[in-house]
């Protein structure tokens, strides 16, 4: 029994129960409570490390069984690297991100209610992540995707919200069952769904059922990750409130089909097939999401496709087979794009919800620190040397190399290049030039003093707006920046080990993940360092001429808006997917549901029984037509019947 | 011829049709009474003396219940076939008086209930009689007497109604005469042991069919059941409830006697064939026919002709359970139909006023008892528990279907179907919503009429659940 | 003793409650209340009562009144004592005496048609449960458009169901000629005559019809959107939730282990016609713009699952599928009695014409959320315990392309319960909905045993599965 294994499960669970229930009563108290509970995971989670490292014999790691439905399905969490790591970024993260929503929604109308389900998608996480089953994996996938769903709608009378909210969770219901379909074949196939028990008896499977477990998993890790095509919901998840998209949809759960894969590692490295799937369509999501990236203007909507871009890479490592370059990269990111998103938060909160970089610019006299924290973020993303992007960028294109895959490989640093493009676009616009907003920027500098994070338009609700503003102090929201900055930088420098190169990392993961082994010809890991290096210069440089120099700013405002005119169709409606979707699914299922409601049920099926009886009421009235009262008529009808009688006994008797 | 070749009948064989003279003679000590007692007193009395006439008739065929007695060589079985049917007729006369009270005018009444015991007591001899002068005998005694009852009405329709039943009953009565002829020229005899016995030849096929014509024409079944809904119609209300059971009752006990002791074995099936073939038309047209019915006695005309159809299809096989199965339907039948028939009573202003599906609109807000045991008889009716009813069709389901009658026992199913849009249209009737509340004012509740609707109520819950059938009742004839 | 009580005593009170006095009105709903309850926490404490058996027929064949708990039966009236309490807690109708009655006349009617031992009570009770129905779809019907619209609906209500039931009767009656008893339910399987194998088609035929018509199974299914439409809500929580569930109980304890030979005969027929069901419910579900009729399909859609799991003899299958029976029970309730709370209060349930709701009353768009979650299936509630098994089981059989199949709805229902929700409590409120107070704690008592239940069962439906194992004589017949 590990008690601090179920506190860190069960603590967010209680704070959710708690806040959802006595939210009115806490008021104001919610946000610490819940920040706390959050917090004390995760520094259950760190003492609890050692516990998850410690390799004995078989079993790696701790398991913790709970109870079982059948004897076939049984449940228990289990406590090794893989969910240690999550569980740390989860909780930690969590907790920063906890402590900045206190400021970003103070005064908000459902303060308490954001915080539980904030705290509730905490334990979902978990959930999904200590699992030592796949169907306790499929019930956290389920839940962090209802948490989604819950604070994508937190505003519910915002009908965008509420679209997007509902767009979501179908979506991740898509690959709900995919991961279902999974768990029926592996019991089937195993008789028991512990990741250990799998794994002991791999051999049941057929190469094709291998195959199809892979896929219909990698069915789920798409939908939860927005690879492509199932990605169309995570651009528009932007619709909650910032902390939420910093959360949920950059740091954590977008990564779970990460986790998926590396938890099923031993499949995957038994699937070919499967590993080249998921890496294509990895490097398709990570080039996909940076075109996109390029031709946006909503500065959540422009870090919305850099997430999905950046877990493409994500996926493709794992995909090819290097997962601890895949978890790397996970680590790294959690830390860069929470601090990019919540940068973004404080911006568009101090802009009044701005959020069009085109009406913003030159904020770095009002903002420095939202400048400060926007640059080391853009420096890490873009993989700047010595930044922690750097490391895992670079550990992910020189594994999916030397796995043999060059096309990946080819994708993924011209990825790269874009990402420099797309970021340098959005920090140039944002914070150089002049202010193009329809705030006067005098009042700007007034409003908005060093360390920017107070909130004088807090409110979210119109009707909020003749409260009292409610005064957060400034820290709550450029606190957590400042913490998640130090991270953004030097997180990758664990990827080094004493013995140099992205060992030590690689050897955390040794008694988890098959050794990686390079085909043989690989070029060295500096090229891949250097050619990136170069092509992350261009886009800067690309960014810089189109958007950097003085002149072009002058006159920014009426060119900025020429060239959202220029963008191309196909780009503008971002590839047509969710045309795409609407017409192949969507409509159709809607036009055969109306068709069978509004005629099959009523005019065919219905149809045979309403005659049934229409003609029986019919055959009455006839009989009825023939009461005539007339004697003559009665004593005819009552003669027929005799000759019917006597007709059948002349018949029989001639017959015998 | 000497007397002493003249064997006179011995005093045990009068015994054996006690209880039928009981309830005859209790008719003319009625008249007789009447000739003295004042006018006011007259409809009491002549109630009363009947009633116990016949009480004391159903304490008597109480007793002789039990192991067949043959008598007058064989003309008359008492036993308990005959006592089950003969119970059944004096119920329903007890049932027709209590909530009749008495037909006609006050200066009526006495004669109209003496015809109303002999009907019955002709009735009685149907049910035991074995050979074909008895049962002539019986069916004339009943019929008469109904001819006059049905005019017994101030209403033209009552006398036109008498009219038609002359007409047509008689017309059947020489079919039936005719049969009986031809059956005694095929066997030489009147007993039906004798019938049985014959060499088959075409003729006794003939007279067979004829004789089951007749009798058809007595249940009604389709397409012998034309005069029944208009006769049912005109005639008093009383009249039409006494009719709707004690003439079935009667020509029932003669059908069974008849194709179950009466036939050639070998011919038996063949000859039956069309008896099966009316019953299964007449739980169809029964129930089709009465949808279209407003007026509540011709629905229920219409739903007793479907009602006998399920009853005669019980003899199909001539197993001993059907005919067990039959009577228990009988019975069963006897109460709901009573009880419904006491229902309307209550809802008729007069004695025989017209009452029509949509006076019952509402009644479950006007008068829930009412209304609740209208359900319950209706329920009975369709065949749904919890009340007699459903035991009795299923037993009926049962034992056609184990005679290896199952096409029966579907178009019993079928028919059941039809009759349930019948039946809750009083239901819905009843219970349906009714915006405007207006309150048609019946006449105060009358006790006879609530005490017959009490006990059949009762009754119709208390047999479904102790399904009594009589036990000893084959051999039918010897 | 107490199993006859439980059937006994609801339909006796019930018809008590007529003779309660004009001033004595809404006394009686609180009656009904405590007898509910009363009878939930019998069942609960006394789940190991013995059997009680009074005989009834002996010739033409032996047929007593025989009622005990079974494995499943056990779970379906407890539930069934849970949903009437909570549906008469909140029952605000006129003539609430009146409707108290028929509540428990029906509640003890469907206790007899589950703890039925012996098919011919079995046969009596289901027809009996129809007459409660038809009577409050008459006197309580919805406020229908127009005046006959609540009349049509009992009509066909009773029309479809009493064929079924007719169907069945003759069944029992061939079925008790065959075997010579129908005191058979929860006994080991009965040898197979010959009349047993020339007769047995047919009677699974009737059986099969009255069970398909009751659940109903598509094409069966067009008597139910109406009923569930029109009915007040306690009485379309108590219909949807137990009554629907008779036939699917019958496929288990009667088709299973005496029918088995035609069972796995028309296994084929019945799966297609349950996939049907699923698909077709669910399209259907997607573009109604009748709340209850949403729900109604989403039912039919919901039951052609479990009717999946009944013909894929497959114990896993056979297990989810109990569960599923209670998750189903559960949430349906919950849902419509959460509508009934919303019509109660916007005086329509036409999507397009409500919306924003959740904004004032967080905690009824709460309840609704719940509901909703739990109907279409959400991981951690009843409701995805049910699929789960089922749906392993069904592919376990063999049948991975029905398990496939049955995946698209599941997504739908995410659509459909979500769209439902949303469209009521979500967007901007709507100008000309009338402002009213949120749920009250009477409506929260009254949805907190089934919320409860769901979320229990979604953690560890073990108890409904174990009793099972232990109990059930229908694993064994399953192979």
């Amino acid at each position: 029994m590990h008690p601090l294994l179920l506190l860190i499960w069960l603590g967010p669970l209680a704070g959710a129960v708690v806040l959802w229930a006595f939210g009115p009563q806490l008021r104001s108290l919610a946000g610490p409570i819940g920040s706390a509970l959050v917090g004390v995971s995760f520094m259950a989670a760190l003492s609890e490390w050692g516990s998850a490292t410690l390799v004995d014999g078989s079993l790696e790691g701790v398991r913790q069984p709970l109870f079982a439905w059948l004897p076939q399905l049984a449940f228990g969490l289990q406590w090794d690297r893989i969910s240690l790591v999550w569980t740390l970024i989860i909780t930690g993260v969590g907790f920063l991100i906890h402590v900045y929503s206190i400021g970003y929604l103070a005064g908000d109308r459902a303060f308490a209610r954001f915080f539980a389900y904030l705290n509730f998608f905490v334990f979902a996480m978990l959930t999904l992540v200590l699992s030592d089953n796949v169907v306790g994996l499929l019930v956290g996938w389920g839940l962090v995707g209802l948490a989604s769903y819950l604070l994508i709608g937190y505003y519910i009378d915002r009908p965008s919200a509420v679209a997007a909210s509902r767009k979501a969770f179908v979506i991740n219901v898509v690959g709900d069952v995919g991961i279902l379909y999974a768990v029926f074949v592996i019991v089937a196939k195993i008789g028991a769904i512990g990741y250990g028990d799998i794994f002991a008896k791999l051999t049941a499977f057929t190469p094709g059922e291998l195959f199809i477990v892979c896929l219909a998993l990698f069915v789920g890790a798409a939908a939860k990750s927005a690879q492509v095509p199932l990605h169309t919901w995570l651009p528009d998840a932007m619709e909650g409130p910032t902390p939420v998209s910093a959360l949920i949809h950059a740091a954590t759960m977008v990564t779970a089909g990460v986790y998926l894969i590396a938890r099923f590692a031993p499949l995957w490295s038994a699937s070919a097939d499967a590993r080249m799937l998921a890496g294509s369509i990895g490097a398709l999501t990570a080039i996909t999401g940076a075109i996109l990236g390029c031709v946006q203007w909503d500065i959540k909507r422009i870090l919305a496709y850099s997430t999905m871009s950046q877990i493409g890479y994500m996926i493709m490592a794992a995909g090819v087979g290097a997962y601890s370059a895949g978890i790397l990269h996970f680590l790294t990111h959690a830390c860069f794009k929470a601090l990019l998103f919540l940068t973004a938060g404080i911006i568009i909160h101090n802009l009044g919800d701005e959020q069009d970089v085109r009406k913003m610019g030159g904020l770095r006299k009002q903002m420095p620190f939202a400048f400060a924290a926007m640059l080391v973020g853009v420096c890490a993303i873009c993989g700047v040397p010595g930044f922690s992007g750097f490391f895992s960028k670079d550990d992910v294109l020189s594994a999916t190399l030397a796995h043999g895959h060059p096309v990946m490989w080819f994708v993924g640093v011209v990825t790269a290049g874009l990402t420099a493009y797309y970021m340098g676009r959005m920090f140039l616009v944002t914070f150089f030039g002049a202010y193009r907003g329809n705030i006067d920027p005098s009042e700007l500098g007034m409003r908005h003093p060093e360390l920017a994070g107070t909130s004088q338009t807090a409110g979210r609700h119109p009707e909020e707006e003749e409260h009292a503003p409610a005064h957060a102090p400034a820290w709550l929201m450029s606190g957590p920046v400042a913490i998640l900055m130090v991270p953004a930088v030097f997180i990758g420098w664990i990827a080094f080990g004493p013995n140099g190169g992205a060992s030590a990392w690689t050897q955390f993961f040794a008694p988890v993940f098959p050794a990686d082994v390079p085909v043989p010809g690989t070029p060295p890991d500096w090229v891949t360092s250097a050619i990136v290096l170069v092509l992350i210069v261009a886009g800067f440089g690309v960014a810089f001429l189109r958007y950097g120099n003085p002149r072009a700013l002058l006159d920014a405002v009426p060119r900025l808006r020429i060239e959202a005119v220029r963008t191309p169709a196909i780009l503008a409606n971002a590839f047509y997917f969710d045309t795409a979707i609407d017409a192949l699914f969507v409509k159709p299922a809607q036009a055969v549901g109306r068709w069978f409601g509004s005629v099959v049920d009523p005019r065919v099926i219905d149809a045979g029984v309403r005659e049934a009886s229409i003609s029986a009421n019919w055959l009455g009235h006839l009989f009825r037509s023939f009461e005539t009262g007339l004697v003559r008529a009665y004593a005819l009808t009552i003669a027929f019947g005799v000759a019917c009688f006597a007709i059948y006994y002349v018949v029989i008797g001639v017959g015998r | 011829m000497s007397p002493t070749s003249v064997d006179f009948p011995a005093p045990v064989d009068f015994l054996t049709v006690l209880p039928a003279a009981i309830v005859a003679l209790g008719a003319l000590v009625g008249l007789f009474f009447d000739l003295l007692v004042p006018k006011a007193t007259r409809r009491t009395l002549a109630v009363l003396v009947a009633a116990i006439s016949l009480a004391g008739a159903g304490i008597v065929l109480a007793q002789q219940y039990g192991h067949d007695v043959v008598a007058f060589d064989g003309a008359f079985i008492q036993g308990g076939f005959s006592v089950a049917f003969s119970e059944i007729i004096v119920v329903a006369t007890l049932a027709t008086l209590g909530y009749g009270v008495g037909v006609g005018r006050d200066d009526q009444v006495a004669g109209s209930t003496a015809l109303l015991l002999w009907s019955a007591s002709g009735a009685m001899l149907m049910a035991g009689a074995a050979n074909l002068m008895t049962i002539f005998l019986g069916l004339e005694l009943l019929s008469l007497a109904l001819y006059c009852l049905c005019a017994m009405s101030p209403r033209a329709t009552a006398r036109e109604s008498a009219l038609k039943y002359l007409i047509l009953s008689s017309m059947a009565s020489g079919v039936l005469l005719y049969g009986m002829a031809l059956l005694f020229g095929a066997s030489g005899s009147v007993s039906l042991a004798a019938i049985a016995t014959a060499r088959p030849t075409f003729m006794l096929e003939l007279g067979a069919g004829l004789f089951l014509i007749g009798l058809a024409f007595k249940l009604g079944l389709v397409p012998f059941h034309v005069w029944m809904p208009d006769v049912f119609e005109g005639a008093p209300l009383a009249v039409t409830a006494f009719m709707s059971i004690v003439t079935k009752a009667g020509a029932l006990a003669v059908l069974c006697r008849f194709a179950y002791g009466a036939l050639p074995h070998d011919l038996s099936n063949a000859i039956l064939v069309p008896v099966w073939v009316v019953a299964a038309l007449s739980m169809l047209v029964g129930n089709l026919g009465a949808l279209a019915q407003t007026d509540m006695k011709r629905l229920l005309a219409y739903s007793g002709i479907a009602q006998v159809g399920y009853i005669v299809i019980a003899f199909a096989g001539q197993t001993s359970l059907g005919v067990r199965y039959a009577i228990f339907y009988l019975a069963a039948y006897t109460f709901m139909n009573l009880g419904a028939f006491a229902v309307v009573a209550l809802l008729a202003r007069d004695a025989d006023a017209v009452v029509g599906v949509n006076r019952f609109a509402g009644l479950a807000y006007r008068r829930p008892w009412l209304a609740a045991a209208m359900t319950f008889f209706v329920l009975g009716l369709a065949g749904l528990p919890p009340t007699v009813g459903f035991t009795g069709k299923l037993l009926i389901l049962a034992s056609s279907v184990s005679a290896g009658y199952a096409w029966l026992a579907g178009v019993l199913i079928l028919g059941t179907l039809i009759s349930i849009y019948v039946y809750f249209k009083i239901v819905r009737a009843m219970f349906a919503r009714v915006d405007d509340a207006h309150v048609i004012d019946e006449h105060p509740a009358v006790l006879l009429p609530w005490v017959t609707v009490a006990i059949c109520a009762v009754a119709v819950f208390v047999l479904g659940l102790v399904p009594l059938a009589p036990s000893n009742v084959l051999p039918l004839v010897r | 003793m107490i199993v006859t009580a439980l059937v006994l005593a609801p339909i006796l009170i019930g018809l008590a409650l007529y003779a309660l006095p004009k001033a004595a009105a809404g006394a009686g709903r609180w009656i009904g209340v405590v007898v509910a309850a009363l009878a939930f926490i019998a069942i609960a404490a006394d789940a190991g009562a013995p059997d009680a058996s009074v005989p009834w027929l002996a010739r033409p064949f032996v047929a007593n009144f025989h009622f005990g708990f079974g494995p499943i039966s056990y779970w379906i009236v407890l539930l069934l004592a849970a949903i009437t309490f909570s549906a008469l807690l909140v029952a605000k109708l006129p003539r609430a005496n009146a409707f108290a009655a028929q509540m428990l006349i029906l509640q003890g009617a469907m206790s007899g048609v589950f703890l039925a031992k012996d098919l011919l009570p079995f046969a009596l009770f289901w027809d009996l449960m129809l007459i409660p129905v038809f009577l409050m779809l008459l006197g309580w019907g919805a406020p229908a458009r127009t005046a006959r619209s609540h009349g049509t609906a009992a009509w066909r209500y009773l029309i479809y169901n009493v064929a079924g039931g007719l169907a069945l009767l003759l069944a029992t009656a061939a079925f008790g000629i065959v075997h010579g008893t129908t005191d058979v339910i929860g006994t080991p399987a009965l040898p197979q005559s010959v009349a047993g194998e020339v007769w047995g088609s047919w009677i699974f035929a009737g059986f099969a019809l009255a069970f398909l018509i009751k659940t109903p199974v598509w094409p069966f299914h067009t008597w139910m959107p109406d009923t569930y439409a029109e009915s007040p809500p306690p009485v379309v929580a108590a219909v949807s939730a137990i009554q629907s569930k008779a036939g699917l109980y019958g496929f288990i304890v009667i088709g299973v282990p005496f029918l088995t030979d035609q069972m796995h005969a028309a296994a084929p027929v019945m799966i297609v016609l349950g996939l049907i069901a699923l698909v077709y419910g669910a399209l259907v579900a997607l573009t109604q713009n009748d709340a209850k009729r949403i729900v109604a399909y989403s039912s039919l859609s919901h039951l052609g699952l479990i009717l999946v799991a009944i013909f894929s003899f497959n114990p896993i299958a056979l297990a989810g599928a109990v569960v599923y029976i209670v998750a189903h029970g559960l949430s349906s309730a919950s849902t419509f009695l959460t509508l009934g709370f919303i019509e109660e209060r916007e005086e329509t349930r036409d999507l397009t014409r409500l919306g924003g709701l959740g904004t004032k009353n967080p905690r009824l768009a709460g309840a609704m959320l719940l509901s909703a979650l739990a109907a279409l299936g959400l991981p951690g509630l009843a409701g995805f315990a049910g699929e789960l098994l089922i749906l392993t089981g069904v592919f376990g059989a063999g049948l991975w392309w029905a398990a496939l199949i049955a995946l698209v709805p599941i997504v739908l229902a995410a659509a459909y319960m979500l769209r439902l929700f949303q469209s009521m409590m979500n967007g901007p409120a709507v100008a000309d909905l009338p402002e009213r107070r949120d749920l009250s704690w009477i409506e929260g008592i009254a949805l907190a045993p089934l919320i409860a239940g769901f979320v229990l069962i979604g953690i560890n439906p073990h108890p409904l599965v174990g009793l099972l194992a232990n109990g059930a004589n229908v694993v064994a017949h399953l192979r």
